[in-house]
This record gives structure tokens, C-alpha cells and sequence, in this order.
């Protein structure tokens, strides 16, 4: 089984990867054609996983990982359709590719001993809302970093700092809906809403970021040093979701 | 201040707070990154919960509320109304239980008795204004024998001659006269031994509606005012 799990990893990455060149190379039909085959072994990949598990696959990073790769791909569509920014296709492609590869490189768990305090009904909510809105601060982290070191027209800066926008108008209320849930279920777990728990601490931190970023997209007098706050969100989103469990300081979240 | 300076100044505050916690959190990291140096040892501990947060939250407040003032009211803008709205209720609610909340920890015995007084970690009796005990405790363990796969309590609640039966368990709790009753651990006076005991967070909490709704203002809140079409509002540098 976990060689099965490298492979369709390990393809679905290359996949995203090779998807993501043809989008930059605007050979359309090629582009969505890969991105729909590494869509398909990654939603592969998250049902075996849910299987394992016997429950959604949200047990370790590697799951998590798995499954936000599969998240960029369902943001990109609402992009595409919804906001009509189709351009955005190799920003989500790239993203979903370094997270698949990201999960290549972890330990896939075999058993999910989920304890007392995890089954609750706020579980799939809390972190399916964080999921989405983490995959959207990572392509917009990508669009701001292309838009620092790019040189083109004014107009494609404007259209750049337009997608950076519309995703992150995306992504936050899910980032806030993740966190507030989170508040309602630690308030039924273990008796307060908020704990001061470092990662608590520092979801808060991310959100407050992003909020000040959108808050300075509106301002023209600020709107300079929105960039700013868009790379100290997402540093402090991977602060939040990597660096904490990284550094072994989980606290009352020692278990994601 | 006009509305555009309003947010400036708010955009300032906002990124004030965000370093002050950032700088406060990133200190146990760096306390950790540190340790690996040998025979270097460092664990500082932050207190989030005194006056200083506060007072950050105080101020965080009051600011929303200028910032509603500033905007003038049209439906569209229902989203923006009920977000910074929520925040203020989210935080009053929090307030409320740091004036007048009360919560304390005790062990209740697994024998069947009913206590209306209970004792706190200070020493000091509590009158809960009704009786409440444990009469049995189930656990069952995954297969390693080892990790908790579900606990639970019966417990007995006491009211005058009236005895009631509830179940006590994570993710559930119980409600009587204002207290809410979370069920946190259990204990055995020896190894081997039965479970005797069972340990019980005991919480009045007179702000947890309005922090509810404050929650419930804020995520509706920032759905809408996000998924809201703009109507090309977003001022624009000349």
C-alpha cells in the first residue's frame, strides 16, 4: 500500500508540475488535460487515504498535504468560473505541485487513533475552512512574488494585484470561519474559547495579516505596502501549520 | 479624520498588534530553536491572559466601533456592519467572562453520591446550588491498549428531591444554574486499580452567548461583505 501511495503521489506532482509549464507556455489544451489527470490521482490518493483512515484523511501532514493539493485544483475552478480570472491556472498548478511533493517526502501513517477530544462535529469543518483558505494564501503568495520581480506592463501589475486581491477576499473567510470554529469547539472541549495556545496565537497573527492586507487594498495611500503583508501572512501561515509541529511545540494541538 | 484616514490609522494599530503578539509568540520558538545549543536551557513563560491583552483587546474594540461610525450605512455593506459588529460582541463576551466568570477544576468520586459543594483548587467550598456525582465511568481503548478511543460518565444531578441522569463526556457537557460541566480526565488512586475518579472543569460563564454571537456576526459577516460583488468602491491613487 505504501509504495502504491509514493507512486500516485510522485505522478500527481510531475503532473501538476508538467500542467503548470503548459499554462505558462499558453498551450491551453494540453494544460487542462494534465490538470484534470493529476486532479484525478490526487482525489485518488485523498479517497484511499479516507479509506485507511475510515474517516476524512486528516491525520498527519502527509494527509493534509494530500488533500490541499486537491483543494488548489477546486479554488482555481470558483477563480476560473466564478471570478473569471482564468490566468490564475498556473499559480494554483504549481502550488498543488509543491504540496504534492512536499508530501512525497513524509511518512504515510497507518493507523488513525483518533482520541476522545477529536471527535466532534467542528473537526471536519475547522479544517476542511482552514484547507481551502491556506491553498488560496499560497497562490497568492506566488502572484505577489511574480509581481515584486516582474518588469511588464503597468496594466498586468494592476491585473496581478487584482488576482492577489480576489483570492485572498476568497480565502478570508475561511481563514476566519476555520479559526472561529475552532473557538466554538474549544469552548465545548475544554472550556474557553481561546487557550493562548501557541498555535492558536499564531493563527491569530496570520489572520490579523491578511486582514490588514485587505484593509490596504482599499486604501490608495496604503495599497504600497500591501505586498508586505502578504509575504508576513504567509510566513505566519507556515509558521502556523509547519514550523509549530516542526519545533515540537504543539501545545493543546499536538495532535495535527 | 476622514473615512480614508480612519483606516490608515487602523491599518497602523492592526499592524502595531500583530507585532507586539508576533514578537511575544515567536519567543517560546526561538526558546526552542535555542535549546538544541548544549547545556543551554531557556523556557520562558507569556502570560496572554492578564490586563496587557486587555488593554490591546480594549483598544482592538474601540476601534471597530469608529470604524462602523465611519462607514455610512447601505444594505450592500450588511457584510462590513456585522464582521467589525461581531468583534466587538466576540471580545465583550470574552470580557464579561474575565469580570465576572468563575471556573475551577475538582475530582468527583465514581460512588454514586451527590455533592452540592464542592471544593476548588484553593481549598475554598463552592455551593453549586444542586448536587452532582458520578455514578458509573465507561473507557474504551483502541487496540495498543493504550489510547483512550471514548470515556464517558453517568452522572447524577440533584435538584431538591428531583434526581436527574446525564451523560458527561468530551464534546459533551452539562448545563445546570449557569454552570456548565466539562468532563477533562479520569484518575485511579493506584496503578492496576479501578477508576475512581473523574476530573471536572466547572465553568460560569455569563459572556459565552454573546461571544457565540459575536462568532456567528463574524463568519456571516466576512462571508458576505467577501463574496459581496464589488461596485468598483476600492479608492485609487491619482
Amino acid at each position: 500500500m505504501d509504495i502504491t501511495l509514493k507512486i500516485l503521489t510522485a505522478v500527481s506532482a510531475i503532473t501538476y508540475f508538467i500542467s503548470a509549464l503548459f499554462h505558462i507556455l499558453n498551450k491551453k489544451t494540453p494544460a487542462y488535460v494534465l490538470n484534470g489527470v493529476a486532479f484525478l490521482f490526487n482525489i485518488s490518493l485523498v479517497g484511499i487515504n479516507w479509506v485507511t483512515n475510515g474517516y476524512v484523511p486528516f491525520i498527519s501532514m502527509y494527509q493534509v498535504l494530500t488533500f490541499v493539493s486537491a483543494c488548489f485544483t477546486l479554488s482555481y475552478l470558483y477563480m476560473h468560473f466564478v471570478n473569471k480570472d482564468p490566468w490564475t491556472a498556473k499559480y494554483f498548478m504549481l502550488c498543488a505541485g509543491v504540496a504534492m511533493t512536499g508530501a512525497f517526502f513524509m511518512t504515510t501513517p497507518e493507523e488513525w487513533l483518533r482520541v476522545p477530544a477529536l471527535q466532534s462535529v467542528w473537526f471536519i469543518p475547522h479544517v476542511l475552512c482552514y484547507m481551502l483558505s491556506y491553498s488560496l494564501s499560497a497562490a497568492s503568495f506566488v502572484i505577489c512574488l511574480t509581481r515584486l520581480i516582474s518588469k511588464s506592463k503597468r496594466e498586468d501589475h494592476s491585473v496581478l494585484d487584482k488576482g492577489i486581491y480576489d483570492m485572498v477576499r476568497l480565502s478570508f473567510p475561511f481563514m476566519t470561519a476555520g479559526m472561529l470554529i475552532g473557538a466554538i469547539w474549544a469552548n465545548e472541549i475544554w472550556g474557553h474559547f481561546w487557550s493562548w495556545d501557541i498555535k492558536e496565537n499564531w493563527a491569530f497573527i496570520t489572520w490579523l495579516l491578511y486582514a490588514i492586507f485587505l484593509h490596504c487594498y482599499r486604501n490608495a495611500k496604503a495599497r504600497k505596502y500591501m505586498y508586505v503583508f502578504i509575504i508576513l501572512g504567509f510566513a505566519a501561515l507556515i509558521i502556523t501549520l509547519v514550523g509549530i509541529n516542526l519545533f515540537g511545540m504543539g501545545g493543546v494541538h499536538s495532535y495535527s | 479624520m476622514n473615512k480614508s484616514g480612519f483606516m490608515r490609522f487602523s491599518i497602523i494599530a492592526m499592524s502595531l498588534i500583530a507585532a507586539v503578539f508576533a514578537a511575544l509568540s515567536f519567543i517560546p520558538l526561538l526558546a526552542s530553536l535555542l535549546s538544541v545549543i548544549p547545556g543551554f536551557s531557556w523556557q520562558p513563560e507569556i502570560d496572554f491572559t492578564g490586563w496587557f491583552t486587555v488593554v490591546i483587546f480594549f483598544i482592538f474594540s474601540i476601534i471597530q466601533i469608529f470604524c462602523v461610525f465611519t462607514e455610512k450605512f447601505t444594505v450592500r455593506k450588511i457584510g462590513f456592519y456585522l464582521l467589525h459588529i461581531g468583534l466587538v460582541m466576540f471580545l465583550l463576551g470574552n470580557f464579561m467572562y474575565y469580570v465576572k466568570g468563575d471556573s475551577f477544576y475538582a475530582y468527583i468520586p465514581i460512588d454514586g453520591n451527590t455533592y452540592s459543594h464542592i471544593q476548588r483548587e484553593n481549598g475554598e467550598f463552592i455551593n453549586l446550588g444542586f448536587g452532582i456525582g458520578a455514578e458509573n465511568f465507561t473507557v474504551e481503548k483502541y487496540s495498543d491498549g493504550v489510547t483512550d478511543k471514548w470515556y464517558e460518565a453517568d452522572m447524577i444531578i440533584s435538584s431538591g428531591n428531583q434526581r436527574e441522569k446525564d451523560i458527561l463526556a468530551a464534546n459533551h457537557t452539562i448545563k445546570k444554574n449557569g454552570w456548565k460541566l466539562y468532563l477533562m480526565n479520569y484518575t485511579v488512586s493506584s496503578p492496576g486499580s479501578e477508576i475512581d475518579s473523574i476530573a471536572v472543569l466547572f465553568k460560569h460563564d455569563p459572556g459565552e452567548y454573546t461571544a457565540v454571537a459575536g462568532i456567528i456576526f463574524i463568519i456571516s459577516g466576512s462571508f458576505i461583505a467577501c463574496f459581496t460583488k464589488e461596485r468598483g468602491k476600492t479608492e485609487v491613487k491619482k
